[in-house]
């Protein structure tokens, strides 16, 4: 029986960020410029938006949080743990499954 | 100029059983990205006023954040994700507040009860004392 994936369409902005950390730590402003600029501009999430993400992806385990004092500024920088890293290749592997089977079928609707 | 309060949000999280932890965090990124959004803005050759309302646009709506925010289950306060258990705790904790406050009430003021007691017994003795005498009057010849 074929998988269902709910978290397909919800779970692109989890996907990126995860994506983005496991690269180092980031900060809000810096992940949504990185969104931004590594999907050529295709994915802009809502600012202000991208914390509720976060928060949520932290409170799962999924990512940690720690704040810093930059210029008098108080940055909350986020990077990946191990919990993280196994969603990450879950959510890849769910996302190259799913658009792989859209990609067969926009060829096929091509070809009819 | 000083960054939005976002007072709103913040009573609207509030009141939706959000974790008080959470809204705080919202609150301080949200404030911090809104600055960063203005400096860069400012950067560009915007002046205050454009880039201050060019970051409002940015960040989006107070109504926008709050939904994103109430469509995460995970981050409400524990008594919003298991009603059922707070009701229970809280009159477990009722029930055992009961009888711990007159203990403890007791406890704190314990000379006070102690003088009260010994007055009450000395009421009573004088006042029995009386009776009795009144008593052996009247059945006494």
């Amino acid at each position: 029986m074929s998988q269902t994936n709910p978290p397909f369409m919800s779970g692109v902005p989890e996907l990126l960020v995860l994506r983005l950390l496991a690269r180092g730590e980031m900060y809000g402003y810096e992940l949504v410029k990185a969104v931004r600029l590594v999907t050529g501009e295709a994915i802009a999430l809502g600012e202000g938006v991208i914390y509720p993400v976060l928060h949520a992806l932290e409170r799962n385990g999924a990512l940690k949080a720690r704040r810093k004092a930059v210029n008098g500024r108080t940055r909350v920088y986020y990077t990946l743990t191990a919990k993280g890293q196994r969603r990450l290749e879950r959510l890849g592997q769910e996302w190259k499954r799913v658009s792989s089977g859209v990609n067969a079928a926009l060829g096929d609707a091509e070809h009819a | 100029m000083p960054s939005p309060g976002f007072e709103g949000l913040k009573i609207a999280l509030s009141k939706a059983g959000v974790s008080p932890v959470y809204i705080q965090r919202t609150i301080l990124e949200l404030g911090e990205h809104w600055e960063d959004l203005m400096q860069d803005a400012v950067a560009a050759g915007m002046t205050a006023e454009e880039a201050a309302r060019w970051a409002d646009a940015a960040l989006g709506t107070e109504e926008t954040i709050a939904a994103a925010v109430l469509s995460r289950p995970e981050l409400r306060g524990w008594t919003y994700r298991w009603p059922w258990l707070a009701v229970c705790l809280r009159c477990l904790a009722q029930c055992a507040a009961l009888p711990l406050v007159p203990v403890t009430v007791c406890w704190n003021r314990g000379a006070l009860i102690a003088r009260w007691a010994v007055s009450v017994m000395l009421a009573l003795v004088l006042t029995s004392s009386l009776f009795f005498y009144l008593n052996s009057l009247i059945i006494l010849p």
